[in-house]
């Protein structure tokens, strides 16, 4: 605990000094029907509702959600919710190293029987690019279950990689925690080996098992609709009925804030809280304050396209680039002008965002990059691959007139 | 005595400096190796009278988007090379602004002779533009013969440059659009052509664009 707590406490005390931005608060309900079927059960229908608030601060993210469901027949009740955040560094250089400082607590009960609640707090590395990047991360926490309780560790590593506009992830997550009394029958099997057991030394004992999950996600925006697949498997440790489990999302934005989301699949036991795997599916309307994607990534692109770009001289060599990028937090250019660093620009008084530099005519390299998303040609100029394997726009600045 | 001290004086301005500094800002940025071999293009280009600002920026670019050495130095060099292609097609006269320009413009598969060209028909005017537009053109899907004829045809029948940053801008909308980008092009600088008054002495009709947008390519 004490682990937990120091963390937290940076945690608490990075966001206590994190005052950069204004924040901005994006709610949504996601409301429908939804069938489960545990393993070695009989299949339960039900309706659910699930809110979520998601407040953004500079480079502070905080989420707030719940589930409910209730369910027909003899299925009663559940619930979760769920409170996270996380931190981000300001990167050393561009595309290069974010550290990410989070926590997560959660309590979740399922009719009379299960209970759990979870406490934790990680510490992430992430290395990235535009178009690619990975993370390396490390945690610990407390679990509190109906059976037992204690301390649980967690590692993990993955990377990230975005063609065109699908975005592609993958991750190997070893855990150590309480060993639970599964309160339905988990039909467990032990593997031979376990990643987690060689690489980290982590011992299985009468109170603590170990797991070691290997996942691999896509998220594909097109148009109006968004898909979104995970599929994994245990490696090693204990698993129910499922080794690999799979499963797909789909959404499909009927206006700017309502969606129609659909979902279907399997997952995983969850052994440390005593949920065995299953199968599932549903359907629910999604009301939203901002239509944001399903999925979130180590780096999710930018919520604000810039919209025009315009030079005004200020004096004989020096010039002020305005760019318009409604709902835009932070923008940054970067160009042959700046010696390839990264400029933030400033809000003026119009909402625009703006640069004043010494400039000469010419015609210059450049790109833009929003809320730390990937650098774009800048708005008004057409993407021209370059010889690093990334995209520039060609700005003309014109003679003073 | 006077004669002589001026003679060596003119000696010493005269003479180009053996080794030159290395630019400050590759300091930091690029390992010792690297910014050496840079400096050494950097130095050759100097010394053949062509920009060199265009060469420290391909650097930096290279620094800043984490390229690896080899892959830096090969970009100088190619821009190197590309500068002095430049300046043989749109000469001596031509100014730093133009010659990168029409390095990027050979950089998409622009042929020099086209550079020559756009040269011959506004030999009083910058073409930077022109240049920087065209480049354009041909990285959103205009076929390189069709955007080069059409740009030659305008840059040699309106003057100024708003008829160029006019059509940068409306064959953006027309192609985001969901237009032809050739067509778009065409219609567009048809339009241009017959909005714009063209300059004394010379006249222009859509035929020639027509007939400039079907010319085979160089």
């Amino acid at each position: 605990m004490s682990r937990t707590g120091a963390l937290l406490l940076t945690l608490a005390v990075a966001l206590a000094n994190d005052g950069v931005a204004r924040a901005q608060a994006t709610l949504s309900v996601d409301a429908g029907g939804t069938s489960v079927k545990y393993d070695g059960f009989e299949r339960t229908n039900g309706l659910s509702v699930a809110p979520a608030l998601k407040v953004e601060r500079g480079s502070i993210f905080l989420s707030v959600s719940g589930d409910f469901a209730r369910f027909d027949g003899s299925g009663g009740t559940s619930a979760l919710g769920e409170l996270a955040g996380s931190w981000f560094s300001q990167p050393r250089r561009d595309g290069a190293l974010h550290v990410e400082i989070g926590g997560t607590a959660s309590t979740s009960a399922y009719r009379s029987a299960i209970r759990n609640s979870f406490l934790a707090a990680h510490a992430r590395a992430h290395l990235s690019s535009d178009r690619r990047g990975g993370w390396l991360s490390a945690g610990t926490g407390y679990v509190s279950h109906t059976s037992t309780d204690g301390s649980m560790v967690s590692a993990d590593v993955g990377a990230w990689a975005r063609i065109s506009s699908t975005m592609l992830s993958g991750s190997i997550t070893a855990s150590r925690f309480p060993r639970a009394n599964p309160v339905v029958p988990l039909d467990l099997q032990p593997l031979a080996e376990n990643f987690a057991q060689a690489l980290l030394g982590w011992r299985d004992s009468e109170r603590y098992e170990t797991t070691t999950d290997l996942n691999a996600s896509f998220h594909i925006p097109v148009s109006r609709a968004e898909l979104d697949a995970v599929a994994g498997t245990r490696l090693a440790g204990h698993w129910g009925a499922r080794r690999q489990w799979v499963s797909v999302a789909g959404s499909f934005w009927l206006t700017r804030r309502i969606a129609v989301v659909g979902r279907a699949g399997t997952y995983p036991s969850r052994v440390e809280r005593g949920y065995p795997s299953a199968s599932f599916a549903s359907v629910a309307f999604r009301l939203t304050s901002r239509p944001r994607s399903s999925t979130r990534f180590a780096f999710v692109a930018p919520r604000s396209t810039a919209i025009s770009l315009d030079v005004r001289w200020q004096g004989a060599d020096t010039a002020t680039l305005r760019v318009t990028a409604p709902g835009a937090r932070r923008v940054e250019l970067r160009a042959d002008f700046t010696d390839w660093r990264s400029v933030q620009m400033s809000r003026n008084e119009t909402g625009g965002w703006e640069v004043t530099l010494p400039l000469v005519p010419g015609s210059y390299r450049a790109t833009l990059r929003i809320d730390g998303g990937g650098w774009a040609p800048p708005p008004g100029t057409q993407g021209i691959a370059d010889e690093f394997g990334e995209f520039v726009g060609i700005v003309v600045i014109p003679e003073r007139e | 005595m006077n004669v002589r001290l001026a003679a060596v004086s003119l000696m010493l301005v005269c003479l180009p400096p053996a080794v030159s500094a290395q630019d400050v800002r590759l300091q930091g940025r690029l390992d010792a190796r690297t910014r050496t071999a840079v400096q050494q293009i950097v130095d050759s280009a100097a010394a053949s009278g062509l920009p060199t600002e265009p060469l420290i920026d391909k650097a930096l670019e290279g620094a800043s988007k984490g390229a690896d050495d080899a892959r830096i130095v090969t970009a100088v060099r190619s821009l190197a090379r590309r500068l002095r292609e430049s300046r043989v097609a749109l000469g001596s006269s031509a100014n730093e602004a133009e010659l990168v320009a029409g390095a990027g413009a050979l950089s998409q598969g622009i042929a020099s002779s086209t550079l020559s060209r756009l040269r011959s028909v506004r030999p009083a005017e910058r073409i930077t533009l022109p240049l920087v537009v065209l480049t354009d053109l041909i990285a959103r899907g205009v076929p390189p013969s069709t955007a080069s004829s059409v740009i030659v045809s305008l840059a040699g029948t309106v003057s100024g440059s708003d008829a160029f940053s006019a059509l940068r801008r409306d064959v953006q909308q027309d192609i985001v659009a969901g237009a032809d980008p050739a067509a778009a092009v065409s219609l567009r600088a048809r339009a241009l052509l017959a909005a714009l008054p063209p300059p004394p002495g010379k006249v222009a009709t859509t035929t020639d664009l027509e007939a400039a947008s079907t010319r085979p390519p160089d």
